[in-house]
């Protein structure tokens, strides 16, 4: 077999999609990724794919055990995303969710920053696709802000490669660091896609308007794709600790008191990401190993947890804590799926979370980072209380809304099946799954006594606190409301500036213009009298005239020469 | 929970027996008991199991416990504050008003029908 480097397989998937009948597309979308497994599994290590451009000499495709990971990691969740959103019809958003599912593959296979930076690109534009694509207003603005973000990540890259390019004259992927221009402008534009704090309002605004089954392709490529290319190019850069840290704390805060659930899937999100970041900031071989580990669960778990809160919108009509509940009766399945998600994400022993947080946390204290620890373990905590008990709470326990509704049609179950097993088959058996996947020598075990202790304390009494909150009264109750982030600096003051510029700016610019239209205009008559077509220096004369001329100078040229 | 609200979403008045702050019912009622006895005995078990320590904290009986009890108070206590920061009507950004799909249309989500 011909190895065929994995986006162009994705991106031959999308066309063939954009052409086969409707029947066809659904076995189109699964057969890609799967055939794609088989040949990125059969892959020969040493093939590269190169190609020119201007003077450069590109590597479209290499594969080392880093990248193998993710690529590995794409493919599932790209089989996952395709059988969610299978029995749809729509041909656009299959386009571009193979297009986004591609060029996230090519993204992590680039051999160097200008063939990341393509594929960079083209995950940007294809991913709007599916929040376009729910149709309505609002999803249609929060596309283009999405939109807006993506493109001032890839500007930020790309001028960071150009300045590195210009310095240095290599194009190669290797460990910036923060110190020149071009390596800060690198970091900038990737921690855009990687939800940096106040570089992170995108997620939470794009993700929540997509479609059902758009939220689920989202929630796995960009952000991983920029989790791999720090883990890539920034390993053991302090200021990713200090900058996870931070992540992984204060969106728990906004996410307790969101009520539209996945938007609080999009905040619990950022803290995971953020676990990841200290990770790769502390850059031991635990913690790297740990890091895209934890990327690895994330992808499965919020994938799960995006799926059964899709199929809740989807099937209902409602996303708001607030209008939901008691769903558990008529959504038994979705509702049982969404507690192994809860349980992965919060780090239950036995679930898919609990077998890679724990190795950052591991590496923070072997660092003896101990303050960054304490940051972590306040953030898991509270993982499990806004996203472990938070989500099923709300959605299929606590108050019963009297909902009638159904679970969703069987291709949908049955992603939400198989992700759910891959976490519980991850947590209880890493040794044998995602460990042997692990980039670097890897001898940590996460099943000891004291471990699982702590971590159930941790999470009963988590839970417990919930339980005293919510019997006492004192939880916030959930409220239709927005909730303000940085985002609003952009939205409120910046646009009215921006507007009020406008408008005052409005009479000195008429004025300017009606002066510059009124003199060019005198121009052009004072043009059109001189030198117009009518203009007495530039009016076409008869040829007659020409000859009487002609006729007149030979004459008095006789004359004179007659004279003379 | 939603019952702090006045009125469900579907227009009905709120249902008490649900509100998690009244009484039971004898199956939840359970279900908490058997929690609470798995919390205390875990917290016990810090008195029982030789611990690895990796931080001196770890010493303390029951830190763990302790730690996540108290996180997660402060978490939702200090949130619930940030409301009055940034908590603003939900149409805030878009001030007009957008048709609302009736909460049952299937079709209404990015025409997903099926």
């Amino acid at each position: 077999m011909i190895p065929i480097p994995p986006f162009a397989l994705f991106f031959l998937g999308a066309l063939l999609v954009a052409l086969v009948p409707k029947g066809l597309r659904a076995a189109v979308m699964l057969l890609v990724p799967a055939l794609g497994l088989a040949n990125l599994v059969a892959f020969p290590s040493d093939v590269a794919m190169h190609a020119d451009l201007c003077g450069y000499q590109l590597t479209l495709f290499q594969a080392d055990k880093l990248s193998f990971l993710f690529l590995v990691l794409f493919h599932i969740a790209a089989f996952l995303g395709g059988l969610f959103a299978a029995h749809l019809p729509h041909r656009g958003q299959h386009v571009a969710a193979l297009v986004y599912a591609g060029s996230a593959l090519g993204a992590v296979g680039a051999g160097d920053l200008i063939s990341l930076f393509l594929f960079w690109e083209v995950m940007a534009v294809s991913s709007a696709f599916l929040i376009w694509a729910r149709k309505t207003d609002r999803s249609w603005r929060a596309g283009n802000r999405y939109l807006l973000w993506q493109i001032l990540s890839g500007l930020l890259l790309l001028a960071g490669i150009g300045w590195h390019a210009s310095a240095t004259g290599s194009i190669q992927l290797e460990s910036f660091g923060l110190n020149s221009p071009g390596g800060l402008l690198i970091f900038l534009g990737i921690g855009t896609k990687a939800c940096f704090p106040l570089l992170h309002t995108w997620l939470v605004d794009g993700y929540p308007e997509a479609t059902p089954t758009g939220a689920v392709w989202l929630c796995a490529f960009t952000t991983k794709a920029a989790v791999y290319a720090l883990a890539r190019m920034f390993p053991g850069e302090e200021a990713l600790i200090l900058l996870g840290a931070a992540m992984a704390a204060f969106p728990i805060f906004f996410a307790v008191i969101e009520n539209d659930m996945r938007r609080v899937l999009g905040y619990s999100m950022i803290n995971q990401i953020g676990f990841m970041l200290v990770g790769i900031g502390i850059g031991t071989d635990l913690a790297i190993n740990g890091a895209v580990a934890h990327a690895f669960n994330d992808v499965l778990f919020k994938g799960l947890l995006f799926m059964t809160m899709g199929a809740v919108l989807q099937q209902t009509g409602r996303i708001h804590a607030s209008d939901l509940g008691g769903l558990i009766r008529s959504m038994p399945w979705t509702g049982r799926f969404c507690l192994v998600g809860a349980a992965s994400i919060s780090a239950f022993p036995l679930f898919g979370g609990f077998v890679s947080k724990s190795m950052i946390m591991a590496a923070a204290l072997e660092q003896h980072l101990d303050w960054v620890w304490f940051v972590l373990l306040f953030a898991a905590a509270g993982v499990f209380h806004h996203a472990g008990i938070k989500i099923p709470f709300f959605a299929f326990f606590g108050h019963d809304a009297k909902i009638e509704a159904k679970d969703p049609p069987r291709n949908q179950l049955l992603a939400m099946g198989l992700a759910a097993a891959a976490c519980i088959v991850i947590g209880s058996f890493p040794h044998q799954t995602l460990y042997r996947l692990l980039p670097l020598p890897n001898e940590y075990s996460p099943y000891d006594m004291t471990h699982v202790l702590s971590q159930l304390q941790l999470l009963f009494f988590s839970a417990l606190a919930f339980t005293w909150l919510q019997r006492s009264g004192l939880y916030p109750p959930e409220l239709h409301s927005t909730n303000l982030d940085s985002d609003w600096i952009l939205r409120r003051p910046l646009r009215r500036l921006w507007t009020g510029l406008g408008t005052t700016l409005v009479e000195p610019v008429h004025d300017l213009r009606i002066a510059l239209v009124g003199n060019i205009k005198r121009a052009d008559q004072y043009m059109r009298t001189h030198a117009g077509p009518y203009g007495v220096m530039t009016k076409t004369w008869p040829t007659g005239i020409m000859m009487i001329w002609v006729a007149l100078l030979l004459v008095g040229y006789l004359v004179l020469y007659y004279v003379q | 929970m939603s019952e702090h609200e006045p009125k469900s979403a579907a227009g009905e008045p709120a249902h008490a027996e649900h509100d998690f702050t009244g009484p039971l019912s004898p199956p939840v009622a359970k279900f908490l008991r058997v929690f609470f006895a798995i919390a205390a005995l875990l917290f016990l078990a810090d008195f029982v199991v030789h611990r690895k320590v990796h931080q001196p904290a770890e010493r303390v009986p029951g830190f763990y416990a302790i730690y996540g009890f108290l996180g997660c108070v402060v978490l939702v206590l200090v949130a619930k504050e940030m409301r009055n920061l940034v908590m603003r009507p939900e149409n805030y950004y878009d001030p007009k008003p957008e048709p609302e799909p009736e909460p049952h249309a299937k079709a209404s989500e990015g025409g997903h029908e099926r």
